[in-house]
């Protein structure tokens, strides 16, 4: 009897589940055929089989909005042609921003500083040439130690004020007395001298070639003293200067203005229509439809990032994963930039430890690196195999500084230093953890060395952790990591940052192979003070220099990056807005927008 | 009593198809995880002890399953090899949980009283975090690692057991032998390890057998977030995490050990599960406090 | 059914008294444990000034238990530390993600619920059937899927093979531009309905669904089975069977008893899986870029940022809490026969 009527029930009940699920199908079948017409958002379809050359797949998500409200201040801009319709350029960064202090940033805000801000000069070290900023000429006397520019006219900060010698002045003394991030690229300059309203002289302690510190991408940017007034400050180095800036505050004179500060999620930038370089005939770093709007949006992870440059939700994508861009070189929706990069990939080797302090040993090592393999499998082959510490492309680098990989060799190296049937111990390489590119280097090197009998466990560390490890190499080398696979790029375009920074006896931070070379620490020295007055000669230097380091094998330089810019294809100019000696920076200035 | 419950389960799995598979998959688990150094395809691959530039991307064919990854590794290889990682790290966490957890509970329920209730409240203190969340503030601080990954989930997980044991000592305290021990003379540790322990055990263990499933899915948890084991340990999650990068060419890197985690936690919850549908009231009353519901 | 002012009472002090102790164990975690502290707070490349200055903060000169005074004082005024990663006050970080995931989390519980209970009321009347096993398997599923493979394997299959549903993100940015869309409390769905701004509504629950899904698993799977069981109880229970024996009609007695009992365990089942739905957001978050305290945590774990790691724990930790003690006394209301 209660097992029919449970039955029963069960009836009942199983018929008002099924209403209810059916109830449900329908609303989201309804829900869908209400969406079609709507502009879909995510047409992510990844076939390339649409010939169609449409740029993106609706009107909406093209990058030309024709959006009226401007995203953050509803003032409207005069200058724009036609009113109410801006052009927008949605730039992905995967690293979110970080200060906005234009003294002291020395980290990822270099991604739009240089929108905002304009340095004295700007460097293309591709050509190895200097393109006028707020100085429009400049000579060095007396060896180098004076050095004289001259201001353009016509520039102004974003305040009105005039951009004049003494906003020079002021800006870059700010940057010399906090002492913070990239201040220490003045270091030559003992005073500087306001000649007149428009010219400005560096007297410097030694030869320096102030030319490419004045073009630095890190602490070289001129800024309105008035930010002392605006932020209630004291003076310049007043801590309250820094808070306003970092309160999403500018006061550069670039092409564009910050209007929106959230670091963590997006930077707004909008035009500047006053910037003296829209009216400049034929100024490289300007195009007459740059886009009237410069977001920069946070997004983490370069799956992401593809997947909404596909789908035109963001117009250039700083990153992607290399093993699409095969695939993307021929999708038709997007165009694929790449470009030498001056970040290179270095394995550092504990030259203080046995028995590795044995040349020999890390001379084998070196020949037992399959570099090609490396950059195959780390970077999908978007790297170039490393030829010394200098990356490719830039001055000061040379051709014939990369190790062959020879077994043999490496063997004969190892046996020469008598270890004839390899390394009885094992090494420890540290690597950054979360970094794929290392993670799968470290991986073939350790599958490369067990060739010529040399074990290495891999281990992955946080970077402070590794970092501090290494750097307690210095007083106790038995202590650190036997190998380091280990980042740089320079804060300004120098061999002598390279080669400084990571091999001279007085680099403790940064120079964690322990190597010290008397000679090698006096040829460098002498170079840079050459490179302001006699350059042939200051590369041959540093020729020499790089060769005592191939020799040695203090570090395995491994492979110098290139960079993949992926970008929808109504983006023009795109190869031009990137230069190498501005990391991750799109000078979205000289962008061409079509639509 | 031991051998009794195990057969009221077995009966009760016996009779269910669906527990059946879970038993099955349990089993096949626990045998790959003990065989996996010995039974994989490419050992080299399966350590990560090589590369094949020629076999990257590799999908999934008869000569390599599983496809192959970035490094053209077997992705066979290295998820059978993971089943013995897994392995390790479930047993190391409901054993070293069960090292923490037995003796305080066995103190606090023997004991009682104002001890009783102090120690009982700190275990609760630990109860409060989220399932996860207490392994990975630990493993952000311990930092990573196969062992700091046991520890941190051990460490967040004992409290579990301490209250099966107390809810058992608690029942058994009173009973006419163990008052009798007392009034010999029996030393309150020889009362405690010896004559009560042994008969709160099995719930415990049972419940902790069970729990090794959700240790497998925590610690993979753990390697996704950056902060459990390290490359190039074969574990599971940290498998699935290494194909994210490539997974819009190469979605077999990180589908095959999901689904190995999946199909073998499954496998101890749908185990779990015939357990506590078990007809044994008391056994059933007992597990259903436990860990996972 | 009143709840007697006593009960609520003795649980908000048990409430105090557990956010005491987890306050105590997140510092022992970070403070005691560690040989180091200050470098773990000082950021990365700490200069001496600033590892000196992470001491100072950090009152690590001082006694341990006057530590402890100084911790408790910090967390009750806010000043939980500043974020290395976005240099911002870790509170206000992570008060600003909180809606975020409070609305994805919601959205969430509001699916598992919704095919949960019916379908375990299906599972308990068809004992034994293959309609059983099969809501069993899957509801078992829920909690043995590890969910970040979910949402890798459901963002890969919806989102970039058939490219029904976005992948990523909450709303789509060129509509908020487009439509002027401003939040108000920060819960998209709500404010844009608030608003009438349906572009922006509908945009945001394309977004949601794909994320609600992959973390009702768990939920769905726990309250599918808590009222299977449940159920199959009440169904047997004696009072039932006389309410039938009395010629009650049959609907009457499932929905209004046999189903009205089964609400509240099944309602505490939810605030237990509460704390793994939240754990789960941490990653699901990471994967679909939404942009929560999950998201906030990830990356901070990821990047090794660790006054926001700690910020974020003790905040979900606190949280969770809460949510189990509002639980607890809603479960006192609709079954009066809980006791403390």
């Amino acid at each position: 009897m209660r097992r029919t009527s449970v039955k029963g029930l069960s009836k009942t009940a199983g018929i008002v589940i099924a209403v209810i699920i059916i109830i449900i199908i329908v609303a989201i079948g309804a829900y869908y055929a209400a969406q079609k017409p709507a502009p879909a958002t995510t047409t992510t379809s990844p076939s390339p089989t649409t010939s169609s050359p449409s740029p993106s797949p609706t009107t909406t998500s093209s990058p030309t909005t024709t959006s009226s409200p401007s995203p953050t201040t509803s003032s409207p801009s005069p200058t724009t042609t036609a009113p109410g319709k801006k052009t927008l350029v949605i730039y992905a960064s995967l690293s979110e921003m970080t200060s906005a202090d234009p003294s002291t940033e020395f980290s990822n805000s270099i991604l739009w500083m240089p929108l905002v801000y304009e340095p004295l000069l700007w460097y293309d070290p591709l050509q190895d040439k200097f393109i006028p900023g707020l100085a429009v000429s400049w000579e060095s006397s007396n060896n180098g130690t004076v050095w004289t520019f001259h201001l353009r006219k016509n520039a102004v900060f974003h305040d009105g004020t005039p951009v004049t010698a003494e906003a020079v002045k002021e800006s870059i003394e700010r940057t010399i007395a906090l002492g913070q991030g990239a201040a220490f690229i003045w270091d030559p300059v003992d005073h500087i001298e306001v000649v007149d309203n428009y010219t400005i002289k560096f007297y410097l302690k030694y030869p320096a070639a102030l030319d490419k510190i004045a073009a630095s991408s890190y602490g070289a940017w001129i800024f309105s003293p008035k930010v002392v007034e605006y932020a209630g400050a004291k003076n310049l180095t007043d801590p309250k200067v820094a808070d306003w800036f970092n309160a999403g505050h500018d006061a550069g004179s670039g092409p564009y203005k910050l209007v929106k500060w959230d670091p963590e999620n997006e930077v707004i930038l909008e035009k500047n229509p006053d910037w003296w370089g829209w009216k400049e005939p034929n100024y490289p770093l300007a195009s007459p439809n740059a886009p009237d709007v410069f977001v920069v949006k946070i997004v983490k992870d370069s799956v992401t990032q593809e997947r909404l440059v596909l789908s035109g939700d963001i117009h250039i994508a700083e990153y992607v994963p290399l093993e699409d861009v095969d695939n993307l070189k021929h999708n038709p929706k997007v165009q694929v930039v790449i470009k030498p990069s001056f970040q290179n990939l270095l394995m550092l080797i504990n030259t203080k430890k046995p028995p590795l302090d044995n040349v020999l040993v890390r001379r084998a090592i070196a020949h037992a690196i399959p570099y090609e393999d490396i950059v195959k499998i780390a970077r999908n082959g978007l790297a170039q195999v490393a030829s010394g510490p200098i990356p490719h492309g830039m001055w000061g680098h040379f051709d014939n500084l990369t190790y062959e990989y020879n077994l043999t060799l490496a063997k004969q190296l190892l046996a020469q230093a008598g270890f004839p049937n390899g390394i009885n111990r094992t090494l420890l390489l540290t690597y950054t953890a979360g970094d794929i590119y290392e993670k799968r280097t470290a991986e073939v090197i350790k599958a490369s060395l067990a060739k010529i009998g040399i074990n290495v466990e891999i281990r992955p560390m946080s970077w402070e952790e590794q970092w501090s490890l290494a750097k307690s190499g210095w007083e106790n080398p038995e202590a650190a990591q036997d190998l380091f696979i280990f980042y740089w790029w320079p804060t300004y375009i120098t061999p002598f940052d390279f080669l400084y920074n990571m091999f001279s006896s007085e680099s403790k931070l940064f120079n964690l192979c322990y190597y010290e070379n008397p000679q090698f620490d006096k040829l460098i020295e002498k170079a840079v003070t050459l490179e302001a007055t006699d350059r042939a000669k200051a590369l041959r230097l540093y020729y020499q220099a790089q060769k005592i380091l191939y020799d040695d094998v203090p570090a395995i330089p491994l492979w110098d990056m290139l960079d993949v810019r992926v970008a929808v294809k109504s983006i023009g100019n795109l190869d031009k807005a990137i230069n190498p000696a501005y990391p991750t920076v799109i000078f979205a200035q000289v962008l061409e927008v079509k639509g | 009593m031991i051998p009794e419950d195990i057969r009221v389960i077995f009966k009760l799995i016996k009779t269910n198809p669906v527990s059946m598979a879970g038993l099955v998959i349990v089993a096949a688990f626990l045998v790959v995880g003990l065989l996996a150094p010995f039974i994989t395809p490419y050992p080299q691959d399966a350590w990560g002890d090589v590369y094949h530039l020629d076999q990257r991307y590799q999908p999934p064919s008869w000569a390599h399953p599983f496809g192959t990854d970035e490094m053209g590794r077997d992705m066979f290889s290295r998820v059978i090899l993971g089943a013995r990682f897994s392995l390790i790290i479930a047993v190391g966490v409901v054993g070293l949980a069960l090292i923490i957890g037995i003796p305080i509970g066995l103190i606090a329920g023997y004991l009682g009283g104002k001890i009783g209730t102090t120690l009982m409240r700190i275990t609760d203190m630990f109860l409060a975090f989220p399932p996860l969340l207490l392994a990975i503030a630990l493993a952000a601080t311990i930092g990573r690692g196969l062992t700091n990954t046991i520890i941190a989930l051990a460490i967040s997980w004992w409290p579990w057991y301490t209250r099966l044991i107390y809810v058992q000592v608690n029942s058994i305290k009173t009973l006419p032998y163990v008052d009798a021990a007392r009034i010999v003379g029996v030393h309150p540790l020889a009362i405690m390890f010896r004559h009560i322990l042994p008969n709160a055990l099995t719930p415990v263990t049972v419940q902790a057998a069970l729990d090794m499933g959700s240790a497998i899915l925590e610690a993979a948890g753990l390697s996704f977030l950056g902060v459990g084991v390290t490359p190039p340990t074969p574990e599971w999650g940290l498998l699935v995490t290494e194909g994210w990068s490539s997974i819009n060419i190469a979605w077999w890197i990180s589908l095959f050990p999901g689904l190995a985690i999946l199909i073998t936690v499954l496998g101890f919850n749908l185990l779990a599960d015939a357990v506590r549908e078990a007809g044994d009231p008391r056994l059933r009353r007992i597990l259903i406090v436990g860990r996972k519901l | 059914m009143p709840v007697s002012r006593e009960y609520i009472v003795k649980r908000l002090i048990l409430l105090v008294v557990v956010v005491f102790g987890v306050l105590i164990i997140t510092f022992i975690i970070t403070r005691v444990i560690p040989a180091h502290p200050e470098l773990l707070w000082a950021g990365a490349h700490p200069t001496e000034e600033q590892i000196e200055k992470a001491r100072e903060q950090l009152h690590l000169n001082d006694p341990i238990y006057i530590q402890l005074l100084y911790y408790l004082r910090d967390f009750l005024v806010g000043d939980w530390g500043v974020s290395w990663r976005t240099r911002q006050p870790v509170l206000s970080d992570i008060l600003s993600a909180l809606p975020a995931t409070l609305e994805l989390v919601t959205t969430a519980f509001i699916i598992a619920i919704a095919l949960g209970i019916p379908l375990g009321a299906l599972a308990a009347l068809k004992r034994n059937t293959w309609v059983d096993h099969v809501i069993r398997i899957v509801s078992v599923l829920g909690a043995s899927v590890p969910v970040f493979w979910l949402a890798l394997i459901f963002q890969l299959v919806f989102s970039s093979w058939l490219g029904i549903l976005p992948g990523a993100k909450r709303v789509d940015e060129f509509i908020v531009l487009e439509t002027g869309f401003k939040p108000i409390t920060g819960f998209i769905l709500l404010d844009s309905l608030l608003e009438g701004n349906f572009a922006v509504f509908v945009n945001a629950l394309h977004h949601i669904i794909l994320p609600a899904i992959v973390l009702a698993f768990y939920p769905f799977g726990l309250s599918a089975r808590m009222t299977r069981a449940i159920m199959t109880e009440v169904l047997n229970e004696l009072y039932t069977r006389s309410a039938l024996a009395w010629g009650l009609p049959r609907r009457v007695v499932i929905y209004k008893y046999a189903l009205k009992n089964t609400l509240a365990p099944v309602i505490a089942s939810l605030g237990l899986s509460f704390g793994y739905t939240i754990i789960g957001a941490f990653m699901v978050e990471l994967i679909f870029v939404w942009p929560g305290i999950g998201l906030y945590a990830a990356m901070a774990l990821l990047s090794y940022d660790y006054p926001a790691i700690i910020g974020s724990i003790v905040l979900v930790a606190i949280f969770y809490t809460v949510i189990n003690m509002i639980v607890d006394i809603i479960h006192a209301i609709i079954d009066p026969r809980v006791k403390l």
